[in-house]
């Protein structure tokens, strides 16, 4: 990883302001505390070596009063702002990373899981508050901080200031040294604790399983083990990162001795007052202390970065849109396209095309290519070969050259497994066609044969809740409706009948032939013969296999 | 609560150790400042040299130790905290396992997973962040106070109640009125609309509501800024009254340095440990104020994970005899479903007959799998040779349920499953029945694919028959299959089911399908 990515700002832009917001801070933050040690240690020393009473020094007791007041109103300021910035920072980028993943249409979950985009998405960006609410500023901070202090030291006694100057580069030295050696061994740790840290879930998520199969009693003993190596390992990682915090606070504590002891000779031969010496060595380790928080921060920002480097394969896939805005199209063809996906081989679709107002069956086995031709056309996954080319008014145009939205304004689409937002069936079946009455919509239901009295509470029927009343077949004739009543030029079903009774079947293979008649074209993906009976051409995949 | 703790006190030796550690660490910290700060102010007082040898050497042990302390206590502490969390675990596994199907049926729903994750993450905080570094404060004070009190009595005695009074003063402002700071329940339903979003991205993008689903998140983010500006508020508060008791407590101990200066109570070279050794006392205080600021928080989490560490008896199932042979009745059997229009069936399944529950979606079949199995309430009865089924004869039925889970490990251990002593070839024979031996074998890794989000992406219908071939390899008498041929085509189903029910041809076999099966099969329509 790198310390500082500058993508970060790039997406969430309140983080500038919120990075100098708290280095600013700290800076001031900084001049309190020299403040406060000058005040300090004149007080001090005015009392011990003038024998001065407290009464007569009220303005200097008032001053470093005034400085304790500020420290406190800092620090106020410093927990509110900090927070309301980082809480508006990680808002941003979540939102960010929703909107790109949403316009990807759902290939990220593919890739992660639907549960594992979640889980990035809240836990990974609140973990990455580690990373640029503290890590980050403190890259700022150890640079600037040191500086105000050591040049106070300085102005008081050069010679002080010199050693720090000299000692000062060997933290980062030590830190980089270190980070160096550590590094390679600590990210292949964090992977593998990513890892062992998601049996715990797998485990849960399967239990229903596990008590059918009457294996639960075994995995508690396996949970315990892989929790023992989860702690050996995390053990490990934690080791190094403490042992490096050790190694620079020993490097921090011998130049503060090193400081100490020319000191301490000085006073002793007179050639330095007892306030100039009290007033470097308190504020000494106030000089090497931002540096050696850059470390010690470090590993709160680990923990967000496994995060980070997901995130930003989210946001930076390239949009891939093009300009020409289709309002109508007639033929639909597509050259031989290959799609890759990872850890298997290649599908290979063959050459085929879609005519006006006719039914297009695909039909191959399972995992030969069909739901793929479908989530191409539908502009969500991209060929690495080959290309769709789509007939219209203005001519053939690639499918990578039209504006994504306006096509997609033409087509509607029945996915294999519909996942409906929280809404009601009449809601949802709305987003399709805005101004249905309620009797088009039951109308719609009905072609698709589901009954209205067959769900539970009518068209109000809540849809995308936890506790999911209807059956699969039942959702996936709402889905098909859906399809249906929006108003597009090409219709995508994939499985229609999956689970649904041959019944249904033959209802609906009469509804396509309907909906074909009156211009629109079809491409049905399906294993059922009545259904691919109706298709005035077939594709067939995987033929070669 | 109270069960939380009977699994903190299993490492108690070692928190104690890391906080004992800790607090000797803050302590060094504190001998440091108040021996350096003698050291200094004797040296210009210009003494021989070895009136300073013993600080000296003083200065070298606190310096050394103070790291060294805090190293052991910080591994310490960690590794009980581990220990503590796989423990957690371990007991909420555990709990879940002993459950009734039906009654976790819900917890692979939504948050309600990942919230357990992360409760059982911050509920050690509740000692980690919160209460051993008040604890270590405490030792550190301790010991300054002893400094100062041994040099200074009053002065001893007055920055002593200050400290006491930061030290529930902090607390007490940042956890002030904090009922309502907790961020989780917020959380909880983010990561659900989230869920939401991602699983309907594509079907929004073609019906035109992305938009509205994006809307969604932004008033769940909303609420979850409040509370944590309100947290940020308090954690404000109480570092803002963390200054100001310390300034205080510095201008009252110069007040008695100066006093005891002039009355000849204090030697003047020691004015600076006065004055400076209350900033070393009040530094372990620092992470006091954003710790209990989250207090609420955690709180919040013990009280969700408390129910599920409850000591929960074992609910003894003996596992009945595996008898000769199998009669399974199913008489008047109705699955209860609120809302749902069900009916009830009855039949007689004995080994070699295949019931085939069919009929339209929606009509119930897989609810009267359910009701077999227990995972529905029901009335009439499910007898297995003349006795009710019950949790004992689980050993006797294998079932593939349609949301079967499919684990994040190998195929292997995912096949093993069905049947732990299975060796490779037979394995392969069970993945040959339902045509994944070729596919299986031609992958790079073999049987040692992992399956699940990091592994390979299986399609919908390898998945389905990855699952069949785990039922096919546990040897019961009774076998249920619940839409065991989805995903698949015409072809292959004919093929594979012909394969599958000659495989099962001994045992007493119940699918529910909407597909028609071969013949000499009993079914029933719904």
């Amino acid at each position: 990883m790198k310390p500082f990515d500058p993508r970060l700002l790039r997406y969430s832009r309140s983080s500038r302001g919120f990075i100098f917001t708290l280095v600013l801070i700290a800076v001031v933050g900084a001049i309190a505390t020299i403040g406060q040690a000058f005040l300090l240690v004149d007080l001090i020393c005015k009392f011990f070596q003038q024998k001065r009473t407290f009464s007569s020094l009220t303005h200097e007791v008032v001053a470093l009063a005034a400085v304790f007041i500020a420290r406190a109103l800092l620090a106020y300021i410093n927990d509110r702002l900090g927070a309301r910035a980082s809480s508006k920072m990680r808002n941003e980028l979540r939102t960010e990373v929703m909107k790109k993943s949403l316009s990807n249409g759902g290939s990220d979950t593919q890739s992660l899981g639907t549960a594992g985009l979640a889980v990035l998405v809240t836990k990974g960006i609140n973990n990455l508050d580690g990373y640029f609410a503290k890590f980050l500023p403190q890259l700022f901070i150890a640079v600037v901080v040191p500086v105000a202090v050591g040049v106070s030291i300085a102005l008081r006694d050069w010679k002080s200031g010199a050693i720090i100057l000299f000692t000062l580069p060997l933290i980062p030295i030590f830190g980089i040294l270190i980070g160096r050696f550590t590094a390679s061994a600590t990210e292949k740790k964090w992977k593998t604790l990513g890892l062992l840290g998601g049996y715990f879930l797998d485990l849960l998520s399967g239990l229903t399983t596990l008590k059918v199969y009457g294996r639960e009693k075994l995995q508690s003993q396996r949970l315990r083990e892989v929790g023992e190596k989860y702690r050996k390992e995390t053990m490990q990682v934690l080791r190094i990162s403490f042992l490096t915090s050790l190694a620079l606070e020993l490097v921090a504590t011998l130049s503060v001795a090193l400081l100490a002891v020319t000191i301490g000779l000085r006073l002793v031969n007179g050639s330095m007052p007892l306030s100039v010496g009290l007033f470097v060595l308190v504020l000494a380790p106030e000089v090497y202390w931002p540096i050696r928080q850059v470390s010690a921060y470090f590993h709160s920002a680990t923990d967000g970065l496994a995060a980070f480097d997901q995130l930003f394969t989210i946001l930076e896939k390239p949009n891939s849109n093009g300009a020409a805005q289709l309002t109508s199209f007639s033929r639909i063809s597509w050259s031989e396209l290959k799609v890759s996906y990872p850890g298997r081989s290649e599908v290979v679709i063959p050459s085929g095309e879609i005519e006006p107002g006719r039914i297009h069956a695909l039909v191959g086995p399972s995992g030969s290519g069909k739901s793929t031709l479908a989530s191409i056309l539908l502009g969500f996954i991209n060929p690495s070969a080959g290309e769709v080319r789509v007939d219209s008014d203005s001519g053939v145009h690639r499918l990578q050259d039209l504006d994504i939205k306006a096509w997609r304004k033409l087509i509607a689409w029945q996915p294999q497994e519909p996942k409906y937002p929280i809404g009601s069936v009449a809601e949802i079946l709305r987003y399709a066609a805005p101004s249905t009455t309620n009797a088009q919509l039951i109308d719609a239901l009905i072609e698709v044969d589901l009954k209205i009295d067959d769900l539970p509470n009518g068209l109000e029927t809540e849809l995308g809740t936890v506790r999911q009343k209807l059956s699969i077949g039942q959702m996936r004739k709402i889905a098909l409706a859906r399809a249906l009543l929006k108003e597009s030029s090409l219709v995508i079903l994939d499985e229609p009948t999956a689970s649904i009774d041959d019944i249904s079947e033959a209802t609906i293979a009469r509804l396509l032939e309907k909906r074909a008649k009156s211009g629109t074209s079809i491409l049905l993906i399906s294993h059922r013969e009545l259904l691919i009976g109706t298709s005035a051409s077939v594709t067939v995949l995987g033929a070669s296999q | 609560m109270k069960n939380l703790l009977r699994l903190f006190k299993a490492q108690r030796t070692e928190m104690f150790a890391a906080v004992f550690l800790g607090g000797c660490s803050l302590g060094a910290a504190v001998g440091l400042l108040a021996t350096s700060a003698w050291l200094i102010s004797m040296a210009s007082t210009k003494p021989p040299v070895l009136v300073l040898e013993v600080a000296i050497v003083s200065v070298r042990f606190f310096g050394l130790s103070r790291g060294a302390l805090k190293y052991a206590s910080r591994i310490l502490e960690h590794n009980s905290a581990l220990k503590i969390q796989t423990a957690l675990r371990v007991r909420i596994y555990e709990r879940f396992s002993r459950l009734l199907p039906s009654d976790f049926a819900g917890l692979h729903r939504g948050n309600v997973l990942s919230q357990i994750m992360n409760d059982v993450e911050l509920a050690q905080d509740l000692w980690l962040r919160i209460a051993s570094p008040w604890l270590a404060a405490l030792i550190s004070g301790v010991s300054g106070i002893t400094i100062i009190h041994w040099l200074l009595p009053s002065c001893g005695k007055v920055i002593g109640l200050l400290f006491l009074l930061a030290m529930f003063l902090i607390p007490f402002l940042a956890t002030l009125s904090s009922s309502k700071s907790d961020t989780r329940k917020y959380e909880g339903e983010l990561f659900d609309q989230i869920l939401q979003i991602s699983e309907s991205a594509p079907e929004s993008l073609i019906f035109n509501y992305d938009n509205e689903l994006l809307k969604q998140i932004e008033s769940a983010q909303k609420k979850i800024a409040h509370v944590e500006s309100k947290n940020a508020q308090r954690s404000g508060l109480a570092s803002g009254a963390y200054f100001l008791i310390l300034g205080f407590t510095i201008a009252i101990a110069l007040w008695f340095a100066a006093r005891g200066v002039f009355t000849h109570q204090l030697a003047g070279i020691n004015v600076a440990v006065i004055a400076l050794v209350p900033l070393a006392i009040f530094d372990g205080m620092t992470p006091l104020p954003a710790a209990f600021s989250q207090l609420r928080q955690v709180l919040g989490a013990v009280e969700n994970l408390a129910p599920m560490l409850e000591e929960s008896k074992d609910l003894q199932i003996v596992a009945s005899p595996v008898p000769a042979t199998v009669k399974l009745e199913l008489i008047e059997l109705h699955p209860l479903i609120e809302g749902a229009h069900t009916r009830s069936i009855s039949a007689v399944i004995t080994p070699g007959d295949v019931l085939l529950i069919t009929g339209r979606s929606g009509a119930g079949k897989s609810s009267i799998i359910n009701a077999i199995l227990g995972f529905l309430p029901f009335t009439g009865r499910v007898v297995l040779n003349g006795e009710n089924l019950k949790a004992g004869d689980q050993h006797l039925v294998t079932t593939l349920l349609q949301d079967d889970y499919l684990f994040g490990t190998s195929i292997r251990e995912n096949l093993k499953i069905g049947n732990p002593e299975a060796s490779d070839e037979e394995l392969l024979e069970a993945l040959k029945l339902v045509e994944l031996d070729k596919f299986v074998s031609e992958l790079p890794e073999g049987l040692d694919t992992m399956v699940g989000p990091l592994g390979l992406n299986f399609s919908g219908g390898e998945k389905q028959r990855l699952k069949l071939a785990r039922v096919l390899l546990r040897e019961t008498p009774i076998v249920i299959l619940d839409e065991p041929f989805e995903f698949l085509d015409a072809q292959m189903v004919e093929r594979i089911s012909i394969r599958v029910l000659d495989a099962l041809r001994d045992k007493a076999v119940i699918v529910a399908s909407h597909l028609s099966l071969p013949n000499s099969v009993k079914t029933i329509t719904l």
